[in-house]
């Protein structure tokens, strides 16, 4: 039996497309990750999420998703600066907010699965260089012993090191009030518009349809609605500015 | 040469470096909120084939994908690899964009050095450097299977070539792809030969391939144009079936295309018979 080019270049292009198209069909396709943490597989903390698995990708709001730990906290921990939504801020994003600390240490992903895991007292080694911003180590201050604080100062960026603002005014109060209208992207959370100062009312008004979770962008949110993402861009950011 | 004109398989090429480069900007257009319709926008990372065959490791170890790896590159690397059973390894020489890319760049070089081109490094090495890209396969598998990310990304010309404008590509794979690219001047697919990873895991499908690229040995009349217009040099006047490693299923060999006389190389499974009246 012999193949000769045309056939081969049907058969090729066909191969893919209804491979591609077979695993859609059955819901296999995926291009980003699913968000759902590795689990424990053994021992004391088996089934339960594991924070090794927290990738940069991650949103703070995915970890208050999946971990429960809130992304308000989160955002306290990491000093995040008032122009940032907790909710909507990607893990790594920390490595370029803070990039290498005086000591040859960072603050990134790994900073954020340690926290994570000294926060819920689930087990977790860090790697050497990481290191936790000294808002952080304040708020263990309620969940772990002193002497666990005390060996923990070893690893504890101090405020001067850090890049972002001093933690004490970089940390809001209330973000809702404080934090600054930002520019409507593909990556725009519904957290995000609410915390630059629009009401669900607005959002609403300008999808005409119910608004949806905090930590979904909008682009995907219109998108799965069958909805034009640039429309609504537009009139968002048109109300945005108007604020 | 017989062939006149864009050939399919060029199409069927352009085809795919058109979508790769399409769904690579889309991506980065889909951060600033623009999309261009009807096209995915997934990062390169998530269509790569390659991506799938270094997370086998640790998905088999702890039933997690590599990091920037998911489910699409697994069902890409199983389609590619379904593909490469049957014919070969048709996805380097139909479907890979960086191949492409080195096959135009190949086209300059022909017209600066005529049939010198392509015949630089002398076959005594060349015959050995081909199997580089082993060491190459060998260390992307240990390092990512050790440090569970994409070792490889800082290093891949693909992913230079498809993200130059991200900020996110390493100075060490700029660097490799100029150097595949100013290679391409002078050698056929340069980086195919001797340093791509995946191209050595295709390569091995040559070995158990369904359909492969026979000679007619009873036809052929030794002209060696087979041999000339092979673009991974290999003798294809001297092998009844064709089983080296480099084989990238182009047909660039074929009674389709360089060989003069009709049904003598050609893509076949089982023995290929020649009727009188066609020679």
């Amino acid at each position: 039996m012999k193949v000769r080019s045309p056939l081969l270049a049907v058969i090729i292009v066909a191969v893919f497309v209804s491979g591609i198209g077979l695993s859609m069909a059955f819901n296999l396709w995926r291009t980003e990750a699913s968000k759902e943490p590795a689990r424990y597989e053994s021992g004391e903390f088996a089934g339960e999420y594991n924070p090794a698995d927290i990738r940069g990708s991650y949103t703070f709001g995915d970890i208050e998703d999946t971990f429960g730990v809130p992304a308000q906290v989160l955002g306290k921990a990491f000093a995040l600066g008032p122009d940032k939504a907790p909710a909507a801020y990607q893990v790594k994003e920390l490595e370029e907010s803070y990039g290498e600390l005086p000591d040859g240490g960072e603050i990134g992903t790994d900073s954020v699965r340690l926290f994570t895991a000294l926060y819920l007292g689930l087990p977790y080694t860090a790697e050497e260089t990481t290191r936790l911003p000294a808002p952080a180590l304040d708020l263990l201050k309620e969940k772990l012993a002193p002497a666990d604080i005390d060996s923990l100062r070893g690893i504890t960026a101090e405020p001067q090191d850090l890049v972002p603002a001093a933690p004490e005014e970089a940390v809001p109060e209330n973000t809702e009030e404080s934090a600054a209208a930002g520019e409507v992207k593909g990556n725009t959370t519904f957290g995000e518009l609410l915390e630059w100062g629009l009401t669900r009312e607005q959002i609403e008004g300008v999808l005409g349809i119910p608004m949806g979770p905090r930590t979904v962008t909008v682009r995907d949110y219109v998108k799965e609605q069958g909805l034009e993402f640039s429309v609504y861009r537009t009139a968002l950011q048109e109300l945005l500015n108007t604020q | 040469m017989k062939r006149k004109g864009i050939s399919l398989r060029r199409v069927v090429q352009i085809f795919f470096l058109l979508l790769i480069t399409l769904i690579a900007v889309n991506h980065t257009l889909e951060e600033r909120g623009i999309e261009i319709p009807l096209v995915g926008s997934a990062s390169l990372h998530a269509v790569c084939p390659f991506g799938g065959v270094v997370s086998i490791y640790q998905y088999a170890a702890a039933g997690t994908f590599t990091k920037k790896i998911h489910e699409s590159s697994f069902i890409l690397m199983i389609i590619v690899f379904a593909l490469a059973l049957a014919f070969g390894p048709v996805f380097c020489g139909w479907i890979c964009p960086l191949g492409t890319v080195q096959e135009f760049i190949s086209r300059i070089g022909r017209r600066l050095f005529g049939k010198r081109h392509n015949n630089f490094i002398p076959r005594a090495a060349d015959r050995y450097l081909r199997y580089l890209r082993y060491l190459v396969l060998g260390w992307v598998i240990y390092a990512t299977a050790v440090s569970g990310v994409l070792v490889f990304a800082d290093y891949d010309p693909y992913y230079a070539l498809f993200n130059f404008w991200t900020g996110e590509v390493a100075v060490s794979a700029f660097v490799i792809l100029a150097l595949v690219l100013l290679a391409a001047l002078f050698v056929e697919r340069p980086f195919c030969k001797y340093a791509c990873p995946y191209g050595a895991v295709l390569g091995l499908f040559n070995i158990v391939r369904v359909f492969g690229i026979k000679r007619n040995t009873d036809t052929c009349i030794n002209c060696r144009a087979c041999d000339r217009a092979c673009p991974m040099n290999i003798q294809v006047s001297t092998a009844g079936r064709v089983r080296d490693h480099q084989c990238i299923s182009c047909l660039e060999c074929s009674s389709e295309t360089a060989c003069p006389v009709p049904a003598t190389v050609e893509l076949a499974a089982g023995n290929i018979s020649i009727k009188k009246a066609e020679v």
